[in-house]
């Protein structure tokens, strides 16, 4: 009995190495599912309407192309940027399509598919901020300058801004809400961000950078290892730049002008 | 005319423009109008949408509220009861267990109600936490559904320490119409609340409609990709001003219609108003306008006809100057004073003077001497009163010829009846007073010619007449010396040859004092009776009838009438012998000639008819024209006919006529010509 179970115990744990040496793909195709972190609050990237509770935007599609292509079930899990490296590397979601910025901070943690998008940094002001009229205003001493917690946003303000202070919020509505309650007279966003704000709200005011200010591209992030899921996804990123699906989808979220499709 | 088709379009050009500016300006005022209360319905929008929008809000800070307090059933109602009495819109309160029962409810008649929420919307992707709406139901509250009230059913799932619940909030419809109402009345509009799938959850007007799906248009979609859209719609063929808003957090479209003819009514009125006042100017300036074309065509016509009236003065004078340089009358003109101010080619021509040699002049150099100072006193006398004068006068020409002028002399005045010109107009009529000596010379010739014809006649006549007496004389005498020389003679036949001898010689002088009274020229008119004229004519022409076998038939009323017996005896001979000379020229036995003399009214009618036939059509008109004749130049001069017609017309101021006629004699009709002539009684 006890050599059977000696032979059971080293069977199971063989079937577990065994198991845990298979690539994430291997398991997604297993499984039959394929679990993709989304930010349901970003705008135009993966975007869950509480109105519809449906999600909208370039990523959210793009899993769905994706999961279409692996032939395997999808399922998004709720992520944020601020959970965004635990989730990833906890094994929370299999990718998190939600363009992430590729910063040398996350490469740290992360392994990044090649970009397919890409934002330069812009600023929400309100419309009756007497204050900024324009990029250089900002950077002023007594400007408050409110930033979400967790997105590349935080660390690239707080190298550039000299003389502002620098406010970084949690939630994901704060930024707006410092901004609209006076607390703070800009929040730094992202095109897709940016945009969806000026076609919902009737006070936001955007501020344009002169010149690039810091062109940051957009992918998507996964766990290091799992080459054959990687590759997988390289290729889909790939396929969808030439088969057309991405500049479609970009279109269609209105993006159009930040895709990249080399 | 050009002028006035100019005007005329350009009046109307400027009509259009106007009319064209006003319908431009009122199109502008309308759309500005429509726009106007489209920004209405969107204000509304805005507020019921921010308001909708504060209410759910509410309700969903109640629910997280209600949620700590689950388990505690005595705050839980004092919380709901606050809850209720601050927020008129919920008509209840429930909690339902993990079974869906209404385990709590503010309305006590709704426990225990199983209650299905599986179609409330939004189906939650990641949370169950969110605020689900339900179709809207018929009845007062969850327990009843025979009313006419309705109500929205809104629900949320929420986590507490014992367990799963949801909370669910019942909406009283009639509040949002009751808290909207002056809105409503006011625009008249209508207000209504769709879900995002469509279903209508409340209406202020449309209450069949409430839980099923809506008539999905263009704003409404668009208003929920955008969250506000207006604009005009057609809805059920009626014309609205619609705003669509949709909530930001809720699933909601909040719409607002403003019945479009209703709200633009009262625009349309005062628009009238405008349009009346436009049109009333419009039609003044296009009175004033016509006015005006009127005058100006009035001064235009009589600009045209006074032009006209000059163009055809021009035409006139410049016909007036050829036929004043190229007449063949001499004209001349003088001022008041009689000087010459102008004379014609005509003038030259006939006077030898040019224009420069007279001009000044007074036109007396002209005079001939031949008229007294009389003739011309009574020549300008007379054209001082009748401002006219007409006749004949001789004047001298440069080379001092005299010429004959038939001279008009008119006054001509001005505009103020002064004498401004006399104007003399003369016809050089020497030729023809030449003329007329030649005419008159003619006369005598012929009238010489036709005595000379006449005597010849006569003396033919005489020698008939005589040759018969004559050998009776002869006879007579060579008996008495052949009877003396053969001593046969006796007295008492002597005395009858000498009887018969001195009766033919008396008969000889008898026939002399008829040839006598023929050719004793006429001094004086005399009264005389026809028949005289008749026998006498008869007399001398009596031998040459009994000839010839022509038989002579009289009819004769005795008429006495005035003139010269000779010339009238003349006549009747002249006719007879042409009657004679035709008659010799038929070929039968029939020769007749009839003489009817009867009265007509105050004339003698007399009739010379005859039955050679009548005179051939061709020359019948001919027949009294001097030198006509159709006898041979032995027999006739062919003025006999034409001395006829001069006597009875000029003479004995009578009329002659030829023509064909009958006569009938024994019931045998005869062809023959037929003189006629009417000389008046004396």
């Amino acid at each position: 009995m006890t050599f059977f179970k000696i032979v059971v115990t080293f069977l199971v744990l063989y079937g577990t190495s065994l198991h845990a040496q298979n690539d994430k793909l291997d398991n997604i195709i297993e499984a039959n599912k394929l679990k993709v972190c989304v930010w349901p609050n970003y705008y135009g990237i993966s975007y869950l309407d509480h109105r519809t509770q449906k999600l909208v935007g370039i990523d959210s599609d793009l899993a769905k192309e994706l999961a279409k292509d692996l032939k395997v079930n999808l399922e998004f899990v709720p992520s944020s940027f601020a959970t965004l490296t635990s989730d990833v590397t906890n094994d929370k979601c299999d990718i998190a399509m939600f363009a992430i910025g590729n910063t040398k901070l996350r490469r740290e943690k992360m392994r990044f598919t090649t970009p397919h998008l890409s934002s330069d940094i812009y600023a929400i002001t309100t419309k009756s901020n007497r204050k900024i009229k324009n990029w250089d205003d900002i950077d002023k001493k007594g400007i408050v300058v409110a930033v979400a917690k967790g997105t590349y946003h935080e660390p690239v303000m707080k190298k550039k801004l000299q003389h502002a202070k620098l406010l970084v919020v949690n939630s994901y509505k704060a930024r707006e809400q410092e901004v609209q309650a006076g607390r703070a007279d800009v929040f730094m966003t992202d095109y897709p961000f940016g945009k969806r704000m000026l076609a919902t709200t009737d006070w936001a005011k955007l501020i344009l950078p002169k010149t690039v200010y810091h062109m940051t591209p957009y992918a998507w992030a996964m766990d290091y290892g799992n080459d054959k899921f990687f590759n997988r996804v390289e290729k889909f990123v790939s396929d969808i730049k030439k088969d057309g699906r991405l500049l479609n989808l970009a279109r269609k979220n209105g993006l159009e002008p930040i895709v990249n499709l080399k | 005319m050009k002028n006035i088709e100019k005007i005329t379009v350009s009046a109307l050009f400027i009509t259009l423009i106007i009319l064209g500016m006003v319908k431009f300006s009122m199109d502008n005022l309308k759309k500005e109008t429509e726009n106007g209360f489209q920004e209405i319905a969107k204000l509304h929008a805005n507020i019921f949408t921010d308001q909708i929008n504060q209410i759910f809000n509410n309700i969903n800070n109640t629910m997280d509220n209600l949620t700590s307090q689950i388990q505690n059933e005595i705050y839980i109602d004092k919380t709901v009861k606050s809850t209720l009495g601050q927020n008129p819109y919920i008509r209840s309160i429930n909690i339902l267990n993990s079974d869906e029962m209404i385990i709590f409810s503010s309305n006590k008649k709704n426990l225990n109600q199983q209650i299905n929420t599986s179609n409330y919307y939004p189906k939650p992707f990641f949370n169950n936490e969110i605020l689900r709406f339900g179709k809207t139901v018929q009845g007062r509250d969850l327990f009843d559904k025979d009313t006419d009230l309705s109500y929205i059913p809104i629900m949320k799932k929420v986590l507490s320490n014992s367990g799963d619940y949801t909370i669910l909030i019942t909406i009283n419809n009639d509040y949002i119409t009751n808290r909207y109402q002056k809105y409503l009345t006011n625009y008249s509009e209508e207000l209504e609340i769709t879900r995002f799938d469509d279903i209508l959850l409340y209406s202020s007007l449309n209450q069949e409609g409430l839980g099923k799906n809506i008539k999905k248009n263009a704003f409404y979609l668009e208003s929920k990709e955008k969250s506000l859209s207006s604009g005009l719609d057609i809805i059920n063929n009626k014309k609205y001003i619609v705003a669509y808003q949709s909530t930001n957090l809720y699933p909601l479209v909040i719409s607002v219609k403003l019945d479009y003819e209703k709200n633009l009514k009262e625009w349309e009125n005062k628009t009238l108003f405008i349009l009346l006042f436009i049109g009333f100017i419009i039609l003044l300036i296009a009175f004033i306008i016509i006015k005006l074309l009127l005058r100006y065509q009035n001064s235009k016509n009589k600009e045209i006809e006074y032009q006209e009236k000059l163009l055809k003065n021009q035409e006139k004078i410049k016909h007036a100057y050829i036929v004043y340089e190229n007449t063949n009358d001499g004209i001349l003109i003088t001022d008041k004073d009689k000087n010459i101010i102008d004379v014609n080619k005509a003038f030259t021509l006939n006077s030898g003077y040019s224009l420069t040699e007279v001009v000044g002049k007074n036109p007396r150099f002209l005079q001939s001497y031949l008229h007294d100072k009389d003739f011309y006193k009574d020549m300008w006398s007379q054209i001082n009163t009748t401002n006219h004068w007409h006749g004949e006068v001789i004047n001298k020409t440069k080379d001092g010829e005299l010429y004959v002028e038939l001279l008009t002399i008119n006054t001509v005045y001005d505009n103020n009846m002064k004498i401004k010109n006399y104007v003399g107009i003369f016809t050089n009529i020497t030729k023809q007073k030449e003329q007329e000596v030649l005419l008159k010379e003619q006369e005598r010739f012929i009238n010489q010619q036709s005595k000379m014809a006449s005597m010849g006649e006569m003396l033919e006549n005489i020698a008939h007449q005589w040759r018969q007496p004559l050998s009776i004389i002869s006879t007579a005498a060579t008996g008495i010396k052949m009877e003396k020389e053969f001593g046969l003679s006796n007295e008492e036949s002597e005395m009858k040859k000498l009887t018969i001898i001195n009766d033919s010689a008396q008969h000889l002088s008898k026939t002399i004092d008829d040839f006598r009274d023929f050719f004793k020229p006429n001094k004086q008119k005399e009264n005389f009776f026809i028949e005289d004229v008749v026998k006498q004519s008869m007399n001398i022409l009596d031998s040459k009838f009994v000839n010839r076998n022509i038989q002579i038939e009289k009819n004769i009323f005795d008429a006495q009438i005035q003139g010269y017996k000779g010339e009238m005896v003349q006549v009747f001979m002249n006719i007879l012998n042409n009657a004679r000379d035709a008659l010799e020229s038929v070929d039968f036995n029939d020769r007749f000639i009839i003489i009817n003399i009867y009265k007509e009214e105050k004339y003698v009618i007399i009739e010379i008819k005859d039955s050679a036939g009548g005179v051939d059509k061709s020359i019948i008109d001919k027949v009294f024209e001097p030198y006509f004749t159709t006898k041979h130049k032995s027999q006739g001069t062919g003025i006999g006919l034409y001395m006829t017609e001069e006597i009875i017309t000029k003479h004995m101021h009578g009329k002659i006529d030829v023509f064909n006629s009958t006569i009938t004699h024994e019931n045998k009709i005869f062809q023959g010509a037929c003189f006629k002539i009417s000389i008046p009684f004396v």
